[in-house]
């Protein structure tokens, strides 16, 4: 930050001197009230630029979120009962319940989330997310009839999982109004949406039934699910080649034996973004 | 009449009616067993927007034998395999009778895009999406294929 | 499936039979899908599937041993084809009394029902049981009728009657060049009946015993009775509404038992063609029905189909029906009267 500001300070001077230079022949009070007018200007963007338009990289999280990822990653295996050895990553979703504790979620941050994202994900390129829960506050299809609320942070670690993977997001919903409260939480959140960081709408997805959702994402075929409903875990434990269970508070943690199945209490928990 | 001699005159009578909406049919320029056709999804389905491309292999004794089609561009859908393009439909094996052309055979093929029969299907998923009564699931996800597969990227 | 057609337990040219009724059993579907891996791999990346790798012996490589709807077909064609060494579309002309001795080791009623025909008929001629035997036997039978008779009035007549058919076809709905080969060959052989070169039974025989023309014809035939069928839909719903176990509307019942080759005919196949053509015939039924009073008459029943344009026309074909199974019979000549006529 220091250095920003210094960078800063000593671009307005030069931009003065360049000023004053073009301002020669004018009298002498303009200089004065448009250079204070552009200091003015230069002062105000960085006020912005430091309350979060632009998410800034924040020097003292951005170290302790990346090595709580790498720490992650590398205990992996360690972490639950003896399973046999699966194809592909290391899960790095088993050791999201043992090493990372639910915290309160933090506002998102940029490259760190960016960096820890990437890093949980370990080479994952196909993502399937049921919204329920993980994206959204609601947990099902009925609380979702009267509201969808997009949880930012979690909006914010599915934008850096669809930089880096094929994110496809599944929503359970009763009908038409359902679907369509969600959708608008959705597209507002910036979660959906044209850019190169967000899902395509396209991609974002609706069913009626659980056993629907099932179906699509054994179609789907992602190597990544993540789901906040205990009972699609259980379905989908011996289809997928990893699950995440966003748990409920007061729910257990789903399918806890299988060596592919890890919980967490959010998304951003479990992607060491918080 | 010999395999040539009948699609010699498929061939004619295609020409004559110029392309049906939905069907575009072409024969391989160096082996008239060999043809490709595309097929434009039914209005009012998931499919509808999408082009989808058809291989059909035709026998020596057609046709008394019927033709062999799969499709080359994935679709969504109980009655036909994602992956390997097959297609359920009976008309393709015991059913066939040689008052089918070719062209007659994509139409019907278009028609079960539309009108899915959700049992012994090739795609459990898509079977099981209908077997629920998910049609929002179907649709969707059929709908996303569409877009992401049979239409031209923007 | 139509309940009128017995199962093909005895006809010789069952074999394998392909699954009716269904499009993909679940256990062929349960062998595809448990055979094609699972993995994602370049399958999203790539939407266009190469055509080289569903050529049919790589796809059923890949897939389990249980067979597919298409080898089923193939082995089925594989049997027909083996058959035809053995018996042709159609076969030459045998006394009757050869079937006698296909029934010796067997069926007592069978023996006795066939001497009993034996006043009537002298001689057969067998026709491959393939599932096209009714149409075979009745075009063979009623062409060779008309080359020994030299009939030009009744050839006239259905000539007529074939070209008329023609707009018919096509009102129902079949394109002109998928019949319109079959019609015009069949039409050139009935007209050359009269001319200098006219058709023989011998060349009658090649061509129904051509690869290509057989089949042909056969094909022809059965739209035919399908158009029949259908234009009388109302006439023929009852019947159908008989045969099947599920739901079917007139065309369905046409698209499915009618007019793919191999479908085994039934009362209402034989009542249609025969009305299309206003031919009427005679069938013979050979079955182990045991007669009234066992052991006593062994009369064969017999049907006789008249259209009803025809009554009073005796039948000009008369065909032998076996469970599963068409055959031509020929009727004994009337025995020469005793005594001579008087001479005016």
């Amino acid at each position: 930050m220091e250095v920003v500001l210094r960078e800063l300070r000593s671009l307005c001077h030069s931009l003065l001197t360049r000023l004053s230079h073009l301002f020669r022949d004018y009298p002498p009070g303009t200089l004065q009230l448009t250079g204070v007018l552009g200091l003015a200007a230069v002062l105000y963007g960085i006020y912005a630029v430091r309350n979060g338009r632009k998410p800034p990289g924040e020097a003292g999280s951005e170290d302790s979120a990346a090595t709580a990822a790498a720490d992650a990653s590398r205990s992996g295996n360690g972490a639950g009962p003896a399973g046999q050895a699966l194809a592909g990553p290391d899960p790095p979703a088993r050791s999201w319940a043992a090493t990372q504790p639910a915290q309160a979620p933090a506002r998102a941050t940029g490259a760190a989330t960016s960096r820890a994202v990437r890093a949980a994900l370990a080479g994952v390129k196909v993502v399937t997310l049921s919204a329920p829960g993980v994206l959204l506050e609601e947990w099902d299809a009925a609380a979702l009839q009267d509201a969808a609320t997009l949880r930012p942070e979690a909006a914010a670690v599915a934008r850096e999982v669809a930089r880096a993977a094929r994110v496809y997001v599944i929503a359970h919903v009763a009908d038409d109004v359902g679907e369509a409260t969600v959708r608008g939480a959705c597209e507002a959140g910036g979660l959906v949406g044209d850019a190169h960081y967000q899902v395509p709408a396209h991609r974002l997805l609706f069913c009626s039934t659980l056993e629907g959702k099932v179906s699509m994402v054994r179609q789907l075929e992602p190597e990544l699910h993540i789901d906040g409903d205990p009972q699609t875990v259980e379905d989908l434990k011996r289809f997928m080649p990893q699950l995440l269970h966003i748990v409920r508070p007061g729910v257990r943690a789903a399918a806890s034996r299988f060596p592919n199945v890890g919980s967490a209490a959010s998304l951003a928990a479990a992607f060491g973004a918080s | 009449m010999t395999a040539h001699t009948r699609l010699a005159k498929e061939i004619k009578e295609y020409s004559r009616l110029g392309a049906a909406s939905d069907v575009l049919l072409q024969v391989d320029e160096s082996n008239i067993l060999l043809w490709r056709a595309f097929v434009k999804g039914p209005a009012d389905t998931p499919f509808e927007g999408g082009t989808f491309e058809l291989a059909l292999n035709v026998p020596e004794h057609y046709p008394l034998q019927p033709p062999s089609v799969r499709f080359r561009t994935k679709v969504f859908h109980p009655n036909f395999h994602f992956k390997t393009g097959e297609i359920c439909l009976d008309i393709l094996k015991h059913a066939w009778s040689p008052a089918w052309t070719l062209q007659a055979v994509c139409q019907a093929i278009v028609t079960l895009m539309g009108d899915a029969a959700p049992d012994s299907p090739l795609n459990c998923d898509a079977g099981n999406l209908l077997r629920a009564n998910d049609w929002r699931g179907y649709n969707s996800l059929a709908r996303m294929y569409t877009l992401e597969l049979a239409m031209a990227r923007k | 499936m139509a309940a009128g057609s017995p199962a093909p337990a005895q006809s010789s040219h069952s074999g394998v039979s392909a699954q009716r009724g269904s499009t993909c059993s679940a256990e062929q579907v349960e062998s595809i899908a448990a055979n094609v891996p699972s993995h994602s791999g370049s399958c999203y990346g790539d939407a266009v599937v190469d055509i080289v790798a569903l050529s049919p012996a790589v796809q059923n490589a890949e897939v389990s041993s249980r067979p597919t709807d298409e080898e089923i077909i193939a082995q089925e064609n594989a049997i027909r084809a083996s058959e035809a060494e053995k018996l042709g579309f159609v076969g030459d002309i045998e006394p009757l009394v050869a079937l006698e001795k296909e029934y010796e080791a067997g069926s007592e009623v069978f023996v006795r029902k066939i001497r009993s025909l034996e006043s009537s008929y002298r001689s057969m001629r067998r026709t491959r049981g393939d599932g096209n035997c009714f149409f075979r036997s009745f075009i063979f039978a009623y062409m060779e009728v008309l080359v020994a008779t030299n009939d030009l009035a009744e050839r006239n007549r259905v000539v007529t009657c074939l070209r008329q058919w023609r707009p018919k076809l096509m009102e129902t709905g079949f394109q002109e060049l998928v019949f319109e080969d079959a019609l015009e060959v069949l039409i050139d052989q009935l007209n050359s009946l009269g001319t200098a070169e006219p058709l023989t039974v011998r060349q009658l025989e090649d061509n129904l015993r051509d690869a290509s023309l057989s089949p042909m014809i056969v094909m022809m035939l059965r739209m035919l009775d399908s158009a029949e069928i259908q234009r009388r839909g109302d006439f023929f719903y009852p019947f159908i509404l008989g045969m099947s176990d599920e739901a079917t509307t007139v065309e369905q019942f046409c698209r499915r038992y009618v007019e793919p080759m191999g479908e085994e005919s039934d009362h209402v196949h034989i009542v249609a063609l025969t009305d299309a053509l206003q031919v009427p015939i005679r069938v013979v039924y050979l079955d182990r029905t045991a007669m009234p009073g066992e052991g006593g008459s062994s009369a064969v029943a017999t049907y006789d189909f008249t259209p009803a344009g025809c009554a009073g026309t005796p039948p000009r074909v008369h065909l032998l029906y076996r469970p599963g199974h068409y055959d031509v019979l020929y009727p004994a000549l009337p025995a020469p009267p005793s005594v001579p006529a008087a001479s005016t």
